[in-house]
């Protein structure tokens, strides 16, 4: 398993909150030495995919980033927030540390902003550019070879 | 001087909902409120849309049980084009409603509530979740993570995906399933098994240390309501309701699910958008009743996998082999018997050669104007009623979700905890915790749908008569 993995978070119904799922998509569409994972929200079980990975991006919507964020962040045993379906990605890698040794490593955090999550699966003007844009980035860090 | 508590958000559990606790002029519990204060109005925005859009619709309703929408939506479709599905696509739909059952049994016993269990309901929050279980039994939340892993897999190999397939339709299934397929899945099966029964050994251990908490968690008499196959077997796709008393009396059965509305009725809360189900005969509110793994397991005469059997027997005993077993906590039990049964019944279907028969779908047109659909999903009943004009369009939904017909017993079980541990005017860690696991047991599924990046604080507020706050504490 030696693979990067992109993985797509959010909901495809909920207009703009499937931007990350249709990022990492995208990514996934035009790389085809990833392997693409899309989920409804960062649950423990993806600790067990992200173990061992050369790269982990973790592509979101957000409705605090002004523009397309990429940060690399550690694994970390923090669990601040409250709740499964809120783990962060920092706590993603963290369990892939704790429960199997080896966290991914490079851990990247895409935020994409999102404003517009009524009904749907149209993304508004801003996100889908954005979309792209964040597909884009994550290519240029991808190391496939 | 009367007083308010309120715990809001309500944390590891599936969706948003707060606690708010009435004190009266001694500081005893004068009543006790479960509300889930998320507004979804699927119903609503379903109509107009296409029968055969409904499972694609529905399956999103939820992010942890959409194959149980899905199977629901898609059964309530054959009874509007009045078809009998092929035997290959009702075994493939039992295999998938399995693969659900599994994997949000595991969820919910493995990452959301043997926190509580295993590192204690006293331990500091910042250490009483998933990283805690992970420090202290690696090996258990890794065999956690495997199990749900097994039952999602089911369903992507099945469905093409994870979460929210379009699989099921109405009339049948989309695919059949390939010889590939079937040696992938039975190729995990001796692991799922294990981890199964480790997960109940360790639930019989842990039963000395919880002994002083247990008897607190729900502990009262009430209806259970679920499916029971005709020879009264444990059900989870057809049968019939079958309604049991706290006393282990069957008050109803062989009743036709499809007469639902003539058995239930919804009454409306003006603190929750969660509707109230009761039993009719015997009004609102005393015909509270539960479903889901705790009334599955008190109402069935028998579970047809030897391991899983074993089990309910010793289950049965809790309630002296004659009463129902009424204690909420025991939830978790039945959850646990209920994955076993998962485990062996998944590979008894995988083994049938009809498995992987091809004709997998019956065609028709619109054929009745109303279909009800039903199932078990892993909190309960689920049922789905539709009316669709000559074309199919839908002019009605109604959908009763598993959850709300907890929502009396939920309510029932935080003033219960609330007046077994609430002391005075301090609100100890000990006691919202006690509260949230105490609703935890029913594994309440309130549908969390968006997530965007961002955190869930945990939020207690004392509010004096006037709405004015006394204390507030956050974590």
């Amino acid at each position: 398993m030696t693979h990067p993995l992109v993985i797509g978070c959010g909901n495809t119904i909920r207009g703009d909150d499937a931007a990350g799922i249709r990022a990492a998509q995208l990514v996934g569409t035009e790389e085809p030495g990833v392997d693409v994972v899309t989920v409804h929200g960062p649950v423990p079980d993806l600790a067990e995919r992200c173990a061992g990975r050369p790269q982990v991006f973790f592509l979101d919507a957000s409705t605090e980033a002004a523009g397309v964020t990429l940060r690399r962040v550690e694994a970390s045993a923090d669990f601040t927030p409250p709740g499964t379906h809120s783990l962060t990605p920092e706590a993603i890698a963290g369990l892939s540390r704790l429960l199997y040794g080896k966290p991914p490593e490079e851990f990247w955090v895409v935020e994409i902003p999102a404003s517009d999550f009524s009904f749907g699966e149209r993304l508004s003007v801003r996100t889908a550019q954005a979309v792209r844009e964040a597909a884009g980035r994550v290519r240029a860090l991808l190391r496939t070879g | 001087m009367p007083r308010t508590i309120t715990i809001s958000p309500v944390t590891r559990i599936e969706g948003h909902a707060s606690i708010t606790i009435k004190l009266d002029d001694r500081g005893a519990v004068a009543d006790a409120r479960f509300h889930v204060n998320e507004f979804r109005g699927f119903e609503k925005f379903c109509e107009g849309r296409l029968l055969w859009e409904m499972g694609g619709i529905t399956s999103r309703i939820c992010g942890i049980c959409p194959t149980s929408h899905l199977i629901t939506s898609a059964k309530a479709g054959d009874d509007i084009l009045a078809v009998t599905i092929p035997e290959t696509a009702e075994k493939l739909r039992r295999l998938i409603t399995l693969a659900q059952w599994l994997q949000s049994h595991a969820l919910s016993f493995f990452h959301l509530s043997s926190p509580d269990f295993l590192l204690g309901f006293d331990a500091p929050p910042e250490t009483r979740n998933i990283f805690g279980l992970a420090a202290h039994d690696p090996d258990f939340a890794r065999r956690g993570i495997r199990l749900r892993k097994f039952g999602q897999h089911v369903i992507e190999v099945l469905g093409s995906r994870r979460i929210h397939t379009p699989w099921a339709v109405a009339g049948g299934v989309r695919e059949p399933f390939s010889e590939e397929g079937r040696t992938d899945l039975l190729a995990w099966i001796p692991e799922a098994k294990e981890s199964a029964r480790y997960a109940l050994d360790l639930y019989h251990r842990l039963q000395d240390k919880l002994a002083r908490d247990i008897p607190n968690f729900g502990n009262f008499r009430s209806l259970f309501v679920g499916l029971v196959a005709d020879d009264g077997a444990l059900e989870y796709y057809g049968g019939n309701l079958r309604i049991m008393d706290g006393a282990g009396n069957v008050i109803a059965d062989r009743l036709d699910p499809r007469d639902y509305h003539t058995y239930f009725g919804e009454a409306t809360e003006e603190w929750s958008y969660l509707k109230f189900p009761y039993y009719r005969p015997m009004g609102y509110p005393q015909g509270m009743y539960r479903v889901g793994p705790l009334a599955r397991l008190n109402i069935c005469d028998y579970i047809e996998t030897p391991l899983a059997e074993e089990e309910r027997k010793r289950f049965k005993q809790l309630g002296g082999g004659v009463e129902s077993v009424n204690n909420s906590f025991q939830y978790h039990y039945a959850r646990l018997i209920e994955l076993l049964f998962c485990v062996e019944k998944i590979e008894q279907l995988l083994q049938d050669p009809a498995i992987v028969g091809t004709h997998v779908r019956a065609r028709a047109m619109i054929n009745r104007r109303r279909g009800i659909g039903f199932c078990e999903a892993p909190r309960g009943t689920l049922f789905h009623d539709y009316e669709v004009n000559e074309d199919g369009v839908l002019q009605k939904v109604n959908l009763v979700i598993a959850t709300a017909q907890n929502n009396l017993a939920l309510n029932r079980t935080v003033h219960q905890l609330a007046a077994r541990y609430l002391e005075g005017t301090d609100i100890t860690e000990g006691l919202l915790n006690r509260i949230e696991a105490g609703i935890r047991c029913f594994d309440p599924c309130l549908s969390c749908s968006t997530h965007a990046i961002g955190s869930m604080p945990m939020h207690v507020r004392l509010l004096g008569p006037g709405g004015v706050t006394l204390a507030e504490i956050r974590r």
